[in-house]
């Protein structure tokens, strides 16, 4: 700004000129005229007309960046599985529907060998299945550590919940398997090696059973061979008849040429032997013909010593598969399981491991429950009906006993009374227990093999039957579990020391017991089996003499096997009290005792369906 | 060699498993009318930047869903499957998109009555409710008769999820 002069005729020059510079630099605004009129003297000036300089500010102009977003990628990986488009099942005849429903009605709390519950699987038709019939709980089946290929690891985990299988679609049961049940078969499935070792009672076979069922029903596997002690041969078929009702099977028995044939036959893919057999067709097995997908042994402490022959033969049975049955895999030593696994991995264990190695390196391999640990899931009773065949000497009495007895009720025609059928009855009864001649006893055998499992795990059971002689006649074959005695026949003085040796004696396995023996105080809930070794007329004693072991504060479920000679006078008896037992519960409360308790007179004629001329023998007999 | 599965009726179920460390993986499972996997096919995880979040806002998840992960799982399937089912509500926009089969999200009672068009919900059997566009419910009816053995529809989706972990446990093994 400049100023001129002092009086009046100041001029004041104001020049402003604003650039405001836009960021291309142009004018945004003209610049400023401003008219100024003063003197210093307060005279009045003449206006003057400001100039404007233009001031730039030199600024940069602003950066632009571009943010570009990368496309993701995306990679993938897939898999095929080999899935067959349908199980390969035939639906069960109408007539198996039937066995299958009485086979799971007729049991209240049990099947043989499985601990099951009665409950009958609801096969619901399509779209009435609710959320709340929904399993909660869900079994899936794991891959074990031996497969590391992620396809055959991804094909265990995407099959669906076992769960689902069973009672739907093609998979059909008799009753809901419990949960450690649907483990131990999703253990078992996607195995090629394995031990089941489950406590007894806690169905070590259905779970076989249904593993075997599910393999070959997918198609992983077309042939099965089942290795068992001979005894336990019709129990497996009676299993198999039961839990895979559309399988069939075979038993290798007969002669030389009937059993190279069974061996061979392709028609059944399950196949049953027993131990003994093995060593017979020996070379059959070994000479590489036969092949088998799977091979179970049932009883496999059999095998626990490598050198024996028995041994020697299993393992060079030829197969893909190879599991393990045993209640006991270590009855002395690791020892035992080393030569387990000879058969299901050789080379696998070595004596020379030490405890800790062996226990790391077998345990994806072994499955074992005890009753304690899925105690929350089974029932306090579980009762199992051991249906046993008779030996050859025994059924060779028995038929010719019956035939003779039948023929003398008859000739005594209106003479006849009940006392004579209950004598003859007793008379077959003693035969299913033991050969007159012979004493050869297929009871005792079982009885014999379910109680070195017993003892390996250092449990304790207790025998009933209603004679003195037959416990006196089982004794010997059970010295090595040092059983004792209570009966009538022991002073009633030492009876006491009796339950106390039985109590306190670890080594005391086994109690042999009359049903009439013992009082309401005796008390035995320390045991948790219970061999019924011949069956008492009247449930309600049989019920008494088993709640001498299943009392309140008993430590865990008690086991009942129930032993009846198949085919025989036992199991018809059987069937009327069971059937009479069903009656009497669906009338009355359980907790009463009601006029079901014994077999009445037309039942007890009823067993020989015998008749006269006139017509059936009933109860208007003397 | 695995048998070719193309005359076998098949479901196909999509879903999507996120975690903060190893981030988006898409699962793609196959399964015949027993529910028995046929096929099954994941992403590698995918890692989207900062930068995408917050460009895609609000859409980060559904262009993740329909645009990123979905599409080459479904390129990849061998079978074609009669239905698509899923949990995902962003996979329904597929259906007009080039997908021609039905597309259903799957939803229990409870969320079904959350959202608006209960209208084309076609019940299960088992439990729930299948999500599907107007227009399709018949044809998703019959696809559903033929899977009376599929008993629970949203099992397959655990199914999924189990097997993207054990991909990734065992792809973790490996680097190690």
């Amino acid at each position: 700004m400049e100023t001129e002069g002092e009086c009046g005729a100041e001029r004041t020059n104001q020049s402003v000129q604003a650039v405001a510079g836009g960021h291309d630099g142009n004018l945004l605004s003209p610049p400023l005229a401003v008219g100024v009129a003063f003197s210093w003297l307060g005279k009045t000036c003449e206006r003057t007309t400001p100039t404007v300089q233009e001031v730039v500010f030199q600024a940069s102009p602003p950066r632009v960046l571009p943010v570009s977003l990368a496309p993701l990628q995306v990679k993938t990986v897939g898999f095929q599985f080999p899935e067959s488009p349908s199980w390969r099942v035939k639906k069960a005849s109408p007539a198996s529907a039937s066995e299958i429903a009485e086979a799971a009605s007729g049991n209240r709390l049990g099947s043989v060998d499985t601990g099951v519950r009665c409950s009958a699987m609801a096969s619901e038709p399509s779209g009435a299945i609710s959320e709340q019939s929904l399993p909660k709980r869900l079994t899936r089946i794991r891959p074990p550590q031996e497969v590391v290929k992620l396809q055959d690891r991804l094909y265990f985990l995407l099959q669906p919940p076992l769960e689902h299988m069973v009672g739907m679609g093609e998979l059909t049961f008799p009753v809901t398997p419990f949960a450690h049940q649907f483990d131990g078969i999703a253990f078992l499935f996607p195995r090629y090696a394995a031990i089941l070792a489950d406590e007894m009672g806690l169905g070590k076979t259905m779970q076989a059973i249904t593993a075997m069922r599910m393999l070959l029903c997918s198609g992983e596997i077309r042939n099965i061979l089942l290795v068992c002690p001979k005894p336990l041969v019709s129990n497996w078929q009676r299993e198999l008849r039961v839990w895979a009702p559309e399988i069939p099977i075979a038993v290798i028995e007969g002669d030389s040429l009937r059993r190279q044939w069974l061996w061979r036959n392709p028609a059944a893919p399950i196949k049953i032997a027993n131990y003994e057999l093995l060593m017979r067709d020996r070379e059959l097995l070994n000479s590489g013909e036969i092949h088998f997908d799977l091979v179970t042994l049932d009883e496999a402490q059999r095998i626990k010593n490598r050198n024996s022959a028995t041994s020697e033969i299993v393992r060079g049975i030829p197969r893909t598969r190879s599991w393990a049955l045993t209640g006991t895999p270590i009855e002395n030593s690791p020892e035992d399981l080393v030569g387990i696994f000879e058969f299901l991995s050789p080379g696998f264990l070595s004596s020379e491991m030490n405890l800790r190695s062996i226990a790391q390196a077998a345990g994806d391999y072994i499955l074992r429950r005890t009753k304690d640990k899925v105690l929350k899931d089974m029932p306090p009773k579980m009762f199992r009906d051991a249906e046993i065949e008779l030996t050859a000497e025994q059924w060779a009495s028995y038929q010719m006993a019956e035939k003779e007895g039948i023929v003398q009720l008859r000739e005594l025609e209106e003479e006849l009374t009940i006392q004579h059928v209950f004598e003859l009855v007793l008379r077959l009864k003693q035969i299913c227990n033991f050969d007159p001649a012979t004493g050869a006893s297929s009871k005792l055998e079982r009885l014999v093999a379910d109680m070195e499992e017993i003892a390996a795990s250092g449990q304790k059971a207790i025998v009933f039957s209603q004679w003195v002689s037959s416990l006196q006649q089982i004794r010997p074959a059970l010295e090595p579990f040092q059983p004792v005695e209570y009966h009538g026949r022991i002073p009633q003085h030492r009876r006491d020391q009796v339950i106390d040796r039985f109590r306190d004696d670890p080594d005391c396995h086994v109690i042999l017991m009359s049903y009439g023996a013992g009082s309401v105080g005796l008390n035995l809930q320390f045991s948790q089996y219970v061999f019924l070794f011949d069956r008492w007329w009247n449930p309600a004693v049989e019920d008494q003499a088993i709640n001498r072991a299943h009392r309140i504060g008993a430590t865990g479920p008690v086991t009942i096997t129930r032993m009846l000679a198949a085919n025989t006078i036992e199991q018809r008896i059987a069937e009327v009290l069971e059937s009479k037992r069903q009656m009497f519960e669906a009338i009355f409360s359980a907790a009463q005792v009601g006029p079901a308790g014994g077999l009445t007179r037309d039942e007890i004629f009823g067993l020989f369906n015998l008749r006269t001329p006139q017509g059936p023998i009933s109860s208007s007999a003397a | 060699m695995p048998q070719s599965h193309l005359a076998v009726p098949a479901v196909g179920f999509l879903t999507v498993a996120q975690s903060d460390s190893l981030g988006w993986t898409g699962g793609y499972l196959l399964l015949n009318s027993q529910g028995r996997p046929l096929e099954f096919h994941c992403t590698l995880p995918v890692r989207p930047s900062r930068a995408h979040e917050i460009l895609y806002g609000r859409t980060f998840r559904s262009h993740l869903i329909q645009d990123v992960l979905a599409p080459p799982l479904l390129r990849q399937g061998k079978t074609p499957p009669l239905l698509l089912c899923t949990d995902l509500e962003e996979l329904l926009g597929f259906e007009g998109a080039g997908i021609e089969i039905p597309v259903g999200q799957i939803l229990d009672g409870s969320s079904l009555q959350a959202t608006c068009d209960q209208a084309c919900a076609v019940p299960l059997p088992s439990a729930g409710f299948l999500r599907v566009f107007p227009g399709r419910e018949d044809q998703v009816r019959s696809i559903i008769d033929q899977f009376r053995d599929l008993v629970d529809w949203s099992e397959p989706l655990m199914r999924i999820r189990e097997a993207i972990r054990e991909a990734q446990s065992h792809a973790v093994l490996r680097a190690a």
